[in-house]
């Protein structure tokens, strides 16, 4: 009994799995929107001299690799083309800000970097609604 | 007088031990991601570690034994064996893990690359090993590790919600993402229930000269150090539920986790996050090297012990030192910190019925323990224990490929 348990189990989370390229590509929208998030809200703490600037430059990086990774599935995905394009446009833009807001950084700029939080606020929303009109 | 000071040593010793690398990345990954509906496999973890702490402890103040040393007399070397070996892999994965998470507390509050500092730290690590006793060892890193007590001041603050934090410590069904739901469950109770607590936890306690006498202090030290340091990981899961969830920032990388803490310390928050880290990771890496180095000796039959001098137990240092540098390697080659502690997670549910098996079996044996063996409250609650251990090392690693992130 214990044994059927356990394969039942398997085989659910098996299924659970499962994913159909428009989920696996919703996935990927959440990643980049979670690192949008994630970009401004550090950008603010920045500007709230709460972190340091070294850690907005770390963040930055780690942010930008996954972009490129995410924009890497969105290219190989093979769900529908709207949503792809959606998702590609909004990573080209978070990609830029996150350029951008490096800079900024780097030049001490505080209205630079507090434009930047805003265009990662817009990305965050926009990718949140894709996310949205699936659930 | 004695027994008080090691009761409050021991409480302080699980609040130290308990909150470490694994319990930072799988709680703030469930906050981020569930808000508060994961609290209950904290729960749930706590009542089982608080159980088998409750009983290695016992069978080391009965038996004046070890329990890796014990298992192998009673159960023969070819036994052991393989237990021993998924351990050493056990141990040496959990080790990379925790200098890992020193690493990168140290790359936040420096902006150095993580890389920078593996060799670096593996080696204070090691020098502090070879220079301490037991007991230095013990008061450091569990009167330090009370600044993780700032998770809980930042919970409190924060005014969570307390009816959906009570609804969180009772299972319920994810509305989205059940793969990574259950990854999660499973991943916080292969953190909390780490195979190398007991055997530290049993070695610790021959190491403290602990008899029959002082069982009742090992209840308490279970029970409230155990129930403590559940506390603390509890409250970095509502921190990450109030403050990072409602962003809509999850946590893939320790870098999100690192803002979590500023909300609440707008000045220091970040400095906080990084040391607490840096001190439970600190703590956990010490007691993981020691654990390896304790279960090495207990299954060749060496001397042993913090205690002595390394020239006296050169095989026991020898271990902890080699564990130390391979470990070290993870940083070293550029693992990711929180993928290599989520696999090891997920790989530690897996091997724990190896763990809780042997020892529950010696748990019964009477003409070992007398009347300090398991009753039948005891023996019910290690049935679930077993059944509990079967399922999670059955469903961790398929729930890893396809809920991990």
């Amino acid at each position: 009994m214990l044994r059927n348990g356990l394969v039942c189990a398997i085989l659910l989370i098996a299924a659970c799995g499962h994913k159909t390229p428009d989920q696996q590509l919703h996935e990927a929208a959440d990643a980049a929107a979670s690192w949008s998030a994630t970009l401004q809200m550090t950008a603010e703490t920045w500007l709230a001299n709460s972190v340091p600037r070294l850690f907005v430059l770390a963040t930055v990086d780690a942010a930008n690799k996954a972009f490129d990774q995410t924009g890497k599935d969105v290219a190989q995905s093979q769900g529908r083309q709207e949503l792809r394009a959606a998702i590609k446009g909004q990573l080209d833009i978070a990609e830029a800000a996150a350029g951008d807001l490096k800079k900024a950084i780097e030049n001490n700029d505080r209205n630079a970097v507090a434009g930047c939080a805003r265009r990662f606020a817009a990305v965050h929303s926009v990718l949140q609604q894709l996310e949205d009109k699936r659930k | 007088m004695k027994k008080a000071m090691t009761l409050a040593l021991g409480i302080l010793t699980a609040v130290g031990g308990f909150f470490d690398i694994g319990n930072i990345a799988t709680c703030v990954q469930a906050g981020a991601r569930f808000r508060y509906q994961l609290i209950w496999s904290m729960v749930l973890a706590t009542i089982v570690v608080i159980l088998l702490i409750e009983m290695s402890g016992r069978f080391a103040c009965a038996t004046k034994k070890a329990l890796p040393d014990a298992i192998r007399e009673h159960f023969g070397f070819g036994f052991w064996l393989v237990p021993f070996l998924i351990l050493t892999v056990i141990h040496i994965l959990v080790l990379g893990a925790e200098i890992g998470g020193i690493c990168f507390a140290l790359h936040l509050l420096t902006g150095y690359p993580l890389q920078v500092f593996a060799l670096p730290v593996a080696v204070l690590l090691w020098v502090f090993l070879w220079r301490a006793t037991f007991s230095a060892i013990e008061n450091s890193t569990s009167v330090l590790g009370l600044i993780t007590l700032c998770f809980v001041v930042a919970a409190i603050w924060l005014h969570p919600p307390t009816h959906e934090v009570l609804q969180g410590a009772l299972p319920s069904m994810p509305a989205t993402n059940p793969e990574n739901y259950w990854f999660i469950a499973v991943s916080i109770i292969g953190a909390v229930i780490a195979p190398f607590l007991f055997y530290f936890y049993s070695s610790g306690a021959v190491e403290d000269n602990w008899d029959r006498s002082y069982i009742p202090v090992n209840r308490a030290v279970a029970v409230i150090g155990m129930g403590f340091g559940s506390v603390i990981s509890i409250a970095a899961i509502i921190v990450a539920a109030v403050v990072l969830a409602p962003r809509g920032i999850r946590v893939d990388d320790y870098h999100q986790a690192a803002l979590m803490l500023i909300q609440v310390f707008p000045y220091w928050g970040y400095e906080l996050f990084a040391v607490s880290m840096a001190i439970a990771c600190v703590g956990a890496a010490i007691e993981v090297a020691l654990s390896m180095a304790y279960t090495f000796a207990q299954t060749f039959g060496w001397n042993w012990g913090e205690d002595l001098d390394p020239a006296e137990d050169a095989r026991f240092s020898l271990v902890y030192t080699l564990a130390l540098l391979g470990a070290s390697l993870f940083m070293l080659v550029g693992v990711d910190p929180l993928k290599l502690t989520l696999l090891t997670m997920a790989i530690s549910a897996a091997v724990l019925p190896f763990v809780a098996i042997p020892m529950l079996l010696l748990m019964n044996d009477r003409k070992l323990l007398r009347d300090a063996a398991n009753g039948v409250f005891s023996n019910v609650a290690t049935a679930a224990i077993v059944v509990l251990t079967i399922v999670l090392a059955v469903v961790s690693i398929p729930l890893m490929v396809v809920g991990g992130s």
